[in-house]
């Protein structure tokens, strides 16, 4: 069957002249018709990845609190340290928050939140004397800012790594259905929610639209349009670059007519957003706002399995990191505690999980008003599968050249893999695949952090 | 004096003559063992068979066959540099009966120099190593044990020499290929490929004198730069920059697309662009929305586009716009006391982005891999602590010393815009270690700093690669073949005059490689490369010549596209370089950068800019009574060229015109079947009908053309440039 009336079939139904829809029986048609799911699942499972653009100063939102701790801390990070009185005590762990984590304390208070301490790239357990002896034993490229986002993406250490661990579990655990694609990303990277196999799907988080004059015609309609758009993007080429544009366009329009159908069928939201004046909150709102909904539509969607990025820029603080940390933070965290009400208000809470990655964390050391390019950071898992109210391994203690520090960068206690894999064991992978997935996990012990 | 040792009043007798001997020894050697001069004569032998003078090893002591504990360091080190192993050996110590023999155990001990990070090393049980990193002195001491628990000690200090930076290999000067073209097709790929776009007028005057003369015309011709578009626009988009009513209006955009859209000096303009992507600013950093400045930045960019390498690199590190993108400006020494650092953020990007890249690379561009089959780091962040030390001291231009510092925002607006200048106080002084052994040693000024980190990265052997790759991927093809790379490398490397990093020689070998020339018969399935969405929105604009019916520019700030001038998310670029879009490219080791950022959400909002053009007679036929205020905010496209074509020759004409101009003739017989199918019916009934008002007619066509442009544009021939 032609392509193009393979959509037609199954948007035939969909689509009356008057706008209406009644788009389940013609959707599962074509789902049906070219499932090959590997697993089979009978709920639905979401998860959304939240990354931390420019390296978070994660170590600065984790502080040791023990006053001896707390006076390294203090030398280290000299006028851009939290003044005591301004740092909230966690309840039972010696360690303490800047009050702009207020909402993160909430939702770690109502366990919903808990925190990984230490987590980064890794080629294998590594000690600062291994390092000493051969620079090598550290991944490549630490503390450059593309090498390091892919490394996170990817759950590699290859800074060459094309695939993103998101988009790796989906074609692992359920092939191509037919339907919009699972792998969707509201963000401008590309790489997490993409294999070469299966790229991402784009969404503008603003709105769903589909490339101008292409309205998909009324049932039974004919589009001279849609008829001429497909002949050109279908005639044979043999220019490689132009035979990938031409897939993606034909992607992009027909992912797009099923999507917005879909998610038109979605409220908006119900759940107050707060007010936010910068332009990065703003922009994660939106993304935020956009999850909600694909989340809410995922049965319809045929995604029995889901994973979205989202993005908020913003963290590489060299410069002005008093004035512009605080804002940020409060605004993510903000932003995700009314994302989680979001998703409770629609129902959904129960199948999705929220979790933070960052290109490193930052230098336990200041320059006159920042902070540089660190190694390991600290992340966060929220929402309510999650057991909240958890810091997962040993916070390191501010210093230089300690046990634990490269002269100012942390070494990470936990490699990415251990992180993710345990975020993929909630996804419903099974071991073989899990190693699949991560094929550098066996390096390291299987940690099963007790979160999930 | 040596204490006597008293026998026991009970020794045997027959042990006198001993202890006689003994005494009368012990007499003799006391001042020996005392430092006093070695007695001359017959007791000069018996003594040194016994033992021998303690004599430091640099002074050549001999202590051949001597009895008694001795620590020597040695070396075969011919001198002591700096940045090089260093090793020291004790196999000459020794103790009773030769060297080596008799002692228990070694001890080494290193003394390094404040600043030094030097580390010791051993090598093995009586062997140590260690590099120096610092010019001041070191002090290396051994000490030997023997097995009764006798010690002795020696000691050397030096202090290490600065070495030679590594030397570039000697390259030998390359003349970049001449510029030629063989047929229209060839021209209109030129167009292409260092230019906007091409225009009809264009490809006639190119034709008309040849690439010759027009390559020679670009690289010679008066630059048009970006504060003078600004200039030419800011009033008409009530921009008010530089004085105290100064207002948020930002013009990054409308002043590219003014230079893009009327520029005659094109191949630089391009070069600007292409540069732009390199040496990356975003008008996104808050700049307090100072045109000036921003657009003094480009036109650092423009002035240097064929100039030499380091000029352009020494001119974007002093531009105060790039020295608070990447928080050079300000930065100043380490404070040990209060623990703080210099800012590293322009140090790392500045050798990562700007100049060698992250690992070493061959000449073609291929990367250099090591025994173990690894690629091979070209800095370490331990570099990126040096270089953001040298690059301390710089500030707005010569203003008072107190004022190093101070917040941007309390700068008068006239004082930002001048290149940085050094404020030594507060540039850190202590020695540091670039790339390839060069050296900044202790005390030398910022100015002086800053030469040697330019030359460290300038004479570094990826410069020449990393670059060149970058032009070729920018102007002609995402995928060069590393022969490709390696001649454009050359010409970079020493141009036909010997001139190494000569920007106009380098993009003529880009242009006019044989590689770059090929017609489209012989280029491979991979060749050329995707447009990126501005780019693509350039071609189209130029071709179509926008126009405002009061002659305004309002149409320089219409039609937005998804991505814009200046306006890169970070100073990594809008995409990576590398970027890889799917299984076959991988499998190929194929990359197309620009595809990165042609995602479903982009290539939907971008497509409605290409879809709702008018001509001026579609808007008068469709508002026929506008007033003559309405009309000021109409803005039309010139579809003429196309529109005659329909109603002089037919649509197959027409279709064969814009084939040609927009899509370098790559439309297949079925793209045409497909077109007449849509189109041909339509024409044939507007030729058939009896028109009234020409304006009317004109109206018809020219919606007719504009759908048919839009499906054309929307082709993935639009988009790939070849």
């Amino acid at each position: 069957m032609q392509r193009r009336d393979l959509l037609k079939s199954t948007l035939g139904s969909m689509f009356a002249y008057a706008g209406n829809s009644t788009m389940l029986g013609g959707l599962g048609l074509l789902n049906s018709a070219n499932a090959l799911s590997s697993n089979s699942f009978d709920d639905h499972k979401t998860l959304v990845m939240v990354f931390l653009k420019g390296g978070v100063d994660s170590l600065g939102l984790l502080i040791p609190s023990d006053p001896q701790s707390y006076s390294q801390y203090r030398g280290l990070r000299q006028h851009l340290a939290t003044p005591e009185k301004n740092l909230i005590e966690f309840n039972s762990l010696t360690l303490a928050s800047p009050d702009y984590c207020a909402e993160m304390l909430d939702l770690f208070n109502t366990k919903k939140l808990s925190w990984v301490s230490n987590v980064g790239p890794l080629r294998q357990p590594t000690t600062k004397t291994m390092i000493q002896n051969d620079e090598r034993k550290m991944p490549y490229f630490i503390g450059a800012h593309n090498s390091q986002q892919i490394m996170w993406n990817s759950a590699t250490v290859d800074p060459n790594a094309r695939e993103g661990w998101g988009a790796r579990m989906l074609d692992l655990i359920q092939a191509s259905t037919g339907g919009v694609t699972p792998n969707i990303s509201l963000a401008k990277n590309q790489l997490f929610t993409s294999t070469l196999q299966t790229p991402t799907f784009s969404v503008n988080p603003e709105s769903i639209e589909n490339f101008a004059h292409l309205s998909y015609p009324p049932q039974g309609g004919e589009s001279p349009e849609l008829t001429l758009f497909y002949a050109l993007q279908e005639a044979s080429r043999t220019g490689l670059l132009e035979q990938e544009l031409a897939s993606r366009n034909l992607r992009t329009f027909e992912n797009s007519v099923l999507l917005s159908e879909i998610v038109s069928q979605t409220v908006e939201t119900s759940v107050v957003y707060p007010e936010d004046t910068t332009p990065m909150g703003q922009t994660l709102q939106a993304q935020l706002k956009m999850a909600a909904r694909l989340i809410e539509a995922a049965p319809e969607l045929n995604h029995p399995r889901q994973v979205i990025m989202v993005e908020m820029d913003g963290f590489d603080t060299h410069d002005n990191q008093d004035r512009s940390l605080p804002e940020l933070i409060r605004s993510l965290f903000r932003n995700l505690k009314a994302f989680q009400s979001d998703i409770e208000a629609r129902g959904v809470d129960h199948r999705v999980v929220t979790f933070s990655q960052s290109d490193f964390g930052r230098t336990s050391t200041i320059n006159a008003n920042g902070t540089d390019h660190g190694w390991g950071g600290h992340n966060f898992l929220l929402g309510t599968p999650v057991n909240g109210g958890q810091v997962v391994g040993e916070v390191p203690e501010f210093g230089v050249n300690t046990e634990k520090m490269l002269y100012n960068l942390t070494i990470p206690d936990f490699s990415v893999e251990q992180y993710t894999s345990n975020l993929a064991r909630w996804f419903g992978l099974s071991n073989s695949q899990i190693a699949e997935v991560f094929p550098n996990l066996h390096r390291f012990d299987d940690v099963d952090f007790g979160l999930l | 004096m040596m204490r006597l040792t008293i026998l026991p009043l009970d020794f045997p007798r027959r042990h006198f003559f001993l202890t006689t001997a003994v005494i009368f020894l012990f007499v003799l050697l006391a001042p020996l063992v005392a430092g006093a001069q070695l007695p001359s004569g017959t007791f000069k032998n018996l003594l040194e068979t016994i033992g021998c003078v303690r004599a430091p090893a640099q002074q050549g002591g001999e202590c051949a066959d001597d009895q008694s504990i001795r620590a020597e360091i040695s070396s075969n080190n011919r001198s002591f540099t700096m940045g090089r192993r260093l090793d020291f050996s004790a196999e000459n110590s020794g103790a009773g009966g030769g060297v080596k023999a008799g002692l228990k155990s070694y001890s080494w001990r290193l003394a390094v120099p404040g600043g030094s990070f030097t580390e010791l090393n051993q090598a093995s049980e009586d062997a140590v190593y260690f590099e120096a990193d610092t010019a001041a002195p070191y002090t290396l001491t051994l000490t030997v044990t023997d097995a009764s628990g006798t010690t002795s000690e020696d000691q050397i200090t030096f202090t290490p020499d600065l070495p030679l930076p590594d030397s570039l290999p000697a390259f030998t000067p390359t003349t970049a290929p001449p510029p030629e073209l063989t047929d229209q097709k060839d021209a209109i790929r030129l167009l292409y490929q260092a230019t906007f776009g091409p225009r009809v007028e264009d490809v006639a005057y190119l034709t008309d004198i040849g690439a010759k003369a027009w390559f020679e015309e670009q690289i010679t011709m008066e630059p048009f730069g970006y504060l003078d578009a600004w200039a030419e626009i800011a009033e008409e988009f009530n921009d008010v920059d530089g004085t105290a009513q100064a207002n948020g209006m930002e013009l990054p955009h409308e002043a590219f697309m003014f230079n893009a859209l009327e520029s005659p000096d094109q191949l630089r303009q391009r070069m600007t662009y292409a540069l732009s992507q390199l040496l990356v600013v975003s008008a996104n950093f808050d700049f307090s929305h100072h045109d000036q400045l921003v657009q003094g930045y480009v036109d650092v960019l423009h002035t240097n586009a064929f100039g030499n390498y380091r000029d352009l690199l020494k001119s974007v590190t002093l531009h105060p716009a790039m020295g608070m993108y990447l928080a050079m400006l300000g930065n100043q020494k380490a404070d040990p006391v209060r623990n703080i650092r210099p800012d590293e953020n322009f140090a790392r990007e500045v050798m990562q982005l700007f100049t060698v890249g992250l690992k070493h690379l061959n000449q073609d561009g291929t990367p250099l891999i090591d025994n173990d089959g690894e690629i091979i780091q070209t800095y370490w962040p331990r570099d990126v602590q040096h270089y953001a030390a040298a690059l301390t001291g710089w500030y707005f231009a010569d203003l008072e010393p107190f004022r190093f510092g101070d917040s941007f925002h309390s700068i008068e607006w006239s004082l930002r815009l001048a290149p940085m200048t050094a404020y030594d106080d507060y540039h850190q002084k202590t020695q540091k270690k670039l790339l390839r052994n060069y050296y900044i040693p202790a005390g030398a000024t910022a100015e002086e700093s800053l030469e040697t980190v330019l030359d460290s990265l300038f004479y570094h052997p990826n410069l020449a690669p990393f670059v060149s790759l970058h032009l070729i991927k920018s102007f002609i093809t995402s995928n060069p073949s590393p022969e490709y790379v390696a001649r454009v490398s050359a010409v970079f490397n020493s141009n036909a005059d010997g001139e190494r990093g000569n920007l106009a020689s380098v993009i003529q070998a880009v242009l006019f490689d044989r590689e770059a020339r090929l017609p489209l018969s012989q280029q491979p399935k991979h060749f050329g490369r995707v447009k990126d969405p501005l780019l693509k929105h350039v071609n189209y604009q130029r071709f179509f010549n926008p126009q405002t019916y009061a002659g305004s520019r309002l149409h320089l700030a219409f039609f937005r596209p998804s991505q814009q001038f200046l306006r890169s998310p970070s100073v990594f670029n809008f995409f990576s370089p590398t970027h890889t879009p799917n299984a076959a490219f991988a499998a190929a080791n194929l990359v197309a950068p620009e595809l990165e950022i042609l995602t479903a959400d982009t290539l939907i909002q971008d497509s409605s800019n290409f879809a709702y053009p008018s001509s001026l007679s579609q808007w008068e036929f469709n508002t026929p009574n506008a007033s003559e205020e309405e009309k000021l905010t109409w803005v039309y496209y010139d579809f003429s060229p196309i529109s005659n074509l329909i109603s002089d020759e037919g649509l197959d004409a027409a279709i064969t015109f814009t084939d040609s101009y927009l899509l370098q003739s790559r439309l297949t017989s079925n793209h045409r079947r497909a077109l007449m199918d849509r189109f041909a019916s339509e024409v044939d009934w507007i030729m058939e009908q009896d028109w009234n008002d020409p304006v009317e007619k004109q109206g018809w066509i020219d919606g007719l053309v504009a759908r048919m442009i839009y499906a054309l544009v929307s082709t993935p021939e639009y988009s790939v440039q070849r």
